[in-house]
């Protein structure tokens, strides 16, 4: 199936990038401009809840994925239809990550050219990194994460004339309930979609540092976001919120001399490679889960068709960003919500109570 | 395990090259610059039905940017073709006026150098947002472009030629950046109108550029200030509630006071070196108390009286006056505002941002509390400088 | 539209089915010709225009209907 094998130290970069890359672009922000900061720590809390329960279910299962143990523990019939909604939900995350990506690019920089360019570049070279396995998209991502990172960070002293305090101030603008939505919907976008991790923690070298590998990479990524995320709201002040992509204007805003200018092109680069590698995670996921679901012993024929029909799903995704907004502030928490905690909580519940799995002498 | 052969893997790479070559040799979205009319002002009027709008394209032309060096040079021998083109066109709306640009102009109209948008008085009246909504919307514009108000027609304001830069409306942005050598300006850009555009209870300030005649050649001038409510012009400050203005804001970087000095006669001109400004509120009392305090550093700038003004107390004594002069400025711009009941200063937005509990109960009937807010202002000057002379040219022991 | 479609999914088959065969891949050979029979479909519906459900319209009004969305 997979002969290729991860460090843990490359598991936490790929979970990185997995996390950022729509979250630098669409900052989880929900109508709680100042406080954003603050609901992201609390997404990031929550994450990394949802990231102890299923990394709970692959140690207590070791060498499997998560497609292998719904099957375990439920039996082949229920196990394949929980597996096959599952597969469902990391394939819809790739079409929307490139689906985010195409409007991004046909809304700001190529207003004219035709969308289906952008997605079928994508998806050719998507397919051939999957194709080559795990142990190439985590090197290739790193490099990618590294430039990303080093951009972000670097910005952060490029902005400091435009950076404004004042713009965070009133310090706790939000209620309680506020708070609780808008982190309920930043648990489960960005942070609780890691439990695509479930899927490839099996291929790393050392089983037993998956979990910590997975929560450092949370922190990373939330780290990363929270300064993309002062640099927006520190740069734009409320004005930020009426934008589309807000990090895109916030870099549009800066201006030294007149020499660093049009620097928007830095969180586009950011999105493409992350975005990038975040699709090339789901489409990798998802042609490995097909693969383990049907018994085959490779996924990799599996990997051209599922691309297309993925970016076919990209386009079929909405008609307008507005749908799009729509859906990720009111809808994706409550779609998302099953697929990323109960249904991992629930295997878990059963397995316990089965005595899942059996230990070899036991009968 | 599956593995790929050899020449499988050949025929793979191929198709990627062959597919490459067709998406990546070339760009969709490539704007050559010779087939871009690339725009630097856009002035916007009433048409004359007073519905729908006349936008003022204001098209710089390459060649003869170019050309005009050679021109200067070679004492008139250049074309005598101006450096720009105004371009009009009516539309309902501004987009709209845009593309019907087009009809005119064998090149598409780029907006991405635009710097300065100039608005007409009767626009203004009827509300700014249709025409700046496009503005922000629009991939082209960026946000850092200027924002003005004439009285005159901004289609004319956009015809006149600067006397020293070859295209007007790069003329009419620097002068803007100057502002700080009076600090009687309030440049504006769009990024900051629309964000005061989001604060419920701030009203937006932007400058006023009119039309003057002097020797018979028309020129610009920057005057005044404008005061939208919400998107509505309501009405104007002068040059001094202007700088009373800035004062509050902390925005004041450079200009010169004029003090009169009591007694002698004379005046005294005091460089402004830096400001800053802080606010501070007492909310629990009614009426609300806000106290500004600014402080001031200063250099003194000339006088026109024999006295030697450089002494320890006579310093002090113009400190003081100079604390007056401030005072005045910025009671003339609360004057000027309370009539208006528009909050230019942003003290909404202050006692939101500090007070944020306070302020749910006043956000409701702002304007109200507005115009009975006493606003007591302290200010601190600080001469630190005297210029490069210690004391007046006039023989000594006189 | 449709030609290029045809031209790209006979490179997939190109590429995909002679491995297949060769190495006598059956289960692999049914799944994949599924997969690429389904996304053969779907490509020929939309470059012939027909227009399908965009799915995020279908989920919003899946859960709006359930009650299950932010307010």
């Amino acid at each position: 199936m997979e002969e290729g094998k991860i460090s843990s130290f490359q598991l936490t970069r790929l979970v990185m990038s997995f996390m950022m890359a729509t979250g630098l672009i669409f900052p989880p922000l929900r109508g709680v401009w100042q406080d954003s900061w603050l609901t992201l720590l609390f997404g990031l809390a929550g994450g990394i809840v949802f990231a102890l329960i299923y990394t709970t279910l692959c140690l207590r299962f070791p060498g499997q994925t998560l497609i292998e143990i719904y099957e375990t523990v439920f039996g082949p019939i229920i196990g394949k239809l929980f597996s096959v909604a599952f597969l469902w939900y990391i394939f819809y995350l790739g079409a929307q990550a490139s689906a985010i990506f195409i409007t991004l690019l046909t809304t700001t920089v190529f207003t004219m050219t035709p969308r289906y360019v952008f997605s079928i570049t994508w998806i050719i070279v998507s397919v051939y990194l999957c194709k080559k396995g795990i142990e190439v998209i985590a090197r290739v991502n790193e490099p990618l994460l590294l430039v990303t990172v080093f951009l972000i960070v670097g910005t952060l002293f490029l902005v400091l004339n435009l950076f404004d305090p004042e713009n965070f101030l009133p310090l706790w603008n939000i209620s309680l309930s506020e708070l609780l939505w808008a982190g309920f919907g930043t648990i489960t976008f960005p942070f609780g979609l890691n439990i695509v991790f479930g899927l490839i923690l099996p291929f790393l070298q050392q089983r037993e540092q998956g979990r910590s590998a997975v929560i450092k990479g949370l922190g990373g990524a939330a780290l990363v976001l929270l300064i993309s995320l002062l640099i927006t709201v520190g740069v734009l002040g409320e004005v930020g919120e009426i934008f589309l992509f807000p990090t895109y204007q916030a870099f549009r805003m800066i201006q030294i001399g007149q020499v660093l200018t049009r620097l928007e092109l830095i969180p586009t680069l950011n999105f493409l490679t992350m975005g990038f590698i975040k699709g090339t995670i789901a489409l990798y996921a998802v042609s490995l889960g097909t693969a383990q679901l049907c018994k085959l012993l490779t996924y990799r024929p599996l990997v051209f068709p599922l691309g297309i029909l993925m970016l076919i799903a990209a386009h079929q995704s909405h008609p307008n960003i507005g749908v799009s907004l729509e859906m990720i502030e009111r809808v994706q928490p409550f779609y998302a919500l099953p697929f990323q905690l109960l249904l991992p909580l629930l295997t878990l519940l059963v397995a316990v109570f089965r005595r899942l799995p059996v230990k070899e002498g036991q009968t | 395990m599956y593995e790929e052969s050899m020449v499988m893997k050949k025929s793979w790479i191929w198709l990627c090259l062959f597919l490459l070559s067709g998406f990546t040799s070339g760009c969709w979205d490539r704007k050559e610059l010779e087939t871009l009319a690339i725009v630097s002002g856009i002035g916007i009027d009433l048409a004359q039905d007073g519905e729908n709008y006349q936008v003022t394209f204001q098209i710089i032309r390459p060649d003869a940017v170019l050309g005009g060096d050679g021109s200067a040079g070679g004492g008139g021998g250049g074309s005598a073709q101006k450096p720009f083109w105004a371009l009009k066109a009516e539309g309902e709306t501004i987009f709209a006026a845009i593309r019907k640009a087009t009809f005119e102009s064998s090149r598409r109209l780029f907006l991405s150098h635009n710097e300065v948008v100039i608005i007409n008085e009767e626009v203004a009246q009827k509300g700014i947002l249709p025409v700046i909504d496009f503005l922000i919307r629009d991939a082209e514009p960026r946000l850092s472009q200027w924002l003005l108000v004439t009285p005159d027609q901004a289609g004319e304001v956009l015809q006149i030629e600067n006397k020293l830069e070859k295209i007007p409306a790069a003329g009419i942005a620097l002068q803007m950046q100057n502002y700080f050598a009076t600090s009687k300006v309030r440049a504006v850009s769009l990024h900051e109108f629309a964000a005061q555009l989001l604060e419920k209870t701030t009203a937006n300030t932007v400058p006023v550029i009119t039309i003057i005649e002097t020797d018979g050649e028309k020129g610009l001038r920057l005057e005044r200030t404008a005061v939208f409510k919400e998107d509505k012009l309501a009405g104007y400050l002068d040059q001094k509630a202007t700088r009373g203005l800035l004062w509050v804001l902390g925005e004041v970087r450079g200009g010169i006071i004029v003090l009169d000095l009591p007694e002698t006669g004379g005046k005294v001109g005091i460089e402004i070196s830096g400001a800053t400004a802080k606010i501070s509120a007492a909310v629990k009392e009614r009426p609300l108390k806000l106290l500004v305090e600014i402080n001031l550093e200063a250099i003194l700038g000339e006088k026109t009286i024999k006295q030697n003004l450089v002494s320890p107390e006579k310093i002090s004594f113009q400190e003081k006056l100079t604390e007056e002069a401030i005072n005045s400025e910025v009671e003339a711009a609360l004057i000027q505002a309370r009539q208006l009941g528009a909050d230019i200063f942003g003290f909404g937005a202050y006692l939101h941002r500090h007070h944020p509990k306070e302020w749910k109960g006043l956000q409701h009937e702002w304007e109200r509390h507005f115009r009975q807010l006493e606003v007591a202002i302290k200010a601190k000057a600080t001469i630190l400088e005297v210029g490069l002379i210690k004391r007046p040219a006039v023989p000594f022991r006189e | 539209m449709i030609f290029l479609v045809l031209l790209g999914f006979a490179c997939i088959v190109a590429i995909e089915l002679p491995v297949l065969i060769k190495a006598q891949y059956r289960r692999e050979l049914v799944v994949f010709t599924i997969l690429t029979g389904a996304a053969f479909i779907l490509s020929i519906l939309l470059a012939l225009g027909v227009k399908l459900p965009y799915i995020e319209l279908v989920l919003i009004e899946t859960f709006t209907k359930l009650g299950l969305t932010i307010k």
